[in-house]
């Protein structure tokens, strides 16, 4: 005996009941369910849906579906943050770090030229901050869209913004945007240089965790559900 | 004493294992075909069997793909290159480790 449609849809209904409320998540725990009750049928085809449904679900455990949310949760933000690191490495080897050197240098030199010049100073600093945050709006509002086309919660578009974007917005370097503010004389050379390598170092992850890391995941995840290339 | 406690360790890589012998293979299978091989001796819960498979593919050791079944969607999960790799030293690391206790056990100081 299998599973009807309605059933499916039922079991859809059960993990969102269950606090699983994303469709990448979602599908596989349905298979999951849907694969052991027609076992459970095969030996007890009198069992209805409802109590074979259960049955299986309580061999989950006493945590439910809440364990594997959870750890789901971590292995994504981790998959994604090795992606970024693995790329981050690359622009530290030939032939990139050519390129890496040079926005350091180049920024280096830009900074010195305007170290004088608190008000256009600042503006590099506080774009640090600017990208992040407008990003951040872009991406929610995308991600709100999607939801509303596909009709269904992706757990891989929270993963992104977590990994992808909050940290940038956290990590800004406040402080010195507010020294920037407070100080009453140039920086050192040691001072520039120091904020130099951290300002490439910056956009560079931010660029890889927006424009290199986050496409890929987004294919991967249009190969397996064409429908979220709805959004 | 609960089997179930020795073979938690092992789950990878008897996991890994699997893989390598199938090819590709979706949760449900992995917990059926470990039940019986091992004739009912270990039995994978559903609570350790998803969180394995998703940290092995948050590695790189594990890719995934889609597949239309009757009318639902199926996650298979296969080895990557790395994957195969790491299998191999897994079991390495597992058969040495049985030697060891093999070893241990039949040690005449701890009779």
């Amino acid at each position: 005996m299998e599973l009807t449609d309605k059933n499916i849809a039922q079991l859809y209904q059960f993990t969102q009941d269950h606090y699983v409320d994303w469709y990448d998540l979602q599908t596989e725990l349905v298979d999951h369910l849907a694969n052991d009750i027609e076992e459970i049928w095969k030996e007890n085809p009198s069992i209805s849906f409802e109590k074979a449904r259960d049955i299986s679900f309580k061999k989950f455990g006493i945590f439910g579906f809440g364990e594997i949310v959870e750890k789901k949760q971590n292995a994504l933000s981790k998959q994604y943050w090795l992606m970024i690191w693995k790329e981050f490495k690359s622009f530290f080897k030939l032939p990139k770090i050519i390129l890496t050197l040079f926005f350091m240098v180049g920024t280096y030199y830009l900074f010195s030229f305007f170290n004088n010049s608190y008000f256009i100073f600042s503006l590099f600093l506080i774009s640090m901050a600017v990208l992040p945050i407008y990003k951040a709006i872009v991406v929610v509002r995308k991600m709100k869209s999607r939801a509303k086309k596909t009709k269904k919660k992706w757990l891989i578009d929270g993963a992104l913004f977590h990994s992808g974007i909050y940290p940038y917005i956290v990590l800004c370097p406040w402080v010195n945007i507010t020294d920037l503010f407070l100080r009453n004389s140039p920086f050192t050379t040691n001072q520039l240089l120091f904020l130099s390598i951290t300002f490439v170092t910056f956009n560079l992850l931010f660029y890889i965790s927006t424009e290199i890391v986050r496409p890929k995941v987004q294919e991967k995840m249009t190969e397996m559900f064409p429908e979220y290339a709805l959004g | 004493m609960n089997n179930q406690k020795l073979y938690k360790g092992s789950l990878q890589t008897i996991i890994l294992n699997l893989l390598d012998e199938k090819g590709k293979l979706y949760g449900y299978e992995i917990t059926k075909l470990v039940k019986e091989i091992t004739k009912g001796n270990l039995n994978i819960t559903e609570g350790a069997l998803y969180p394995t498979l998703h940290k092995l593919e948050s590695e790189g050791i594990l890719e995934v793909e889609m597949a239309l079944f009757n009318n639902r969607q199926r996650k298979y999960y296969f080895l990557t290159k790395k994957g195969k790799e790491e299998k191999v030293t897994r079991l390495q690391e597992l058969e040495s480790f049985l030697e060891t206790m093999q070893h241990l056990i039949k040690s005449k100081s701890l009779i």
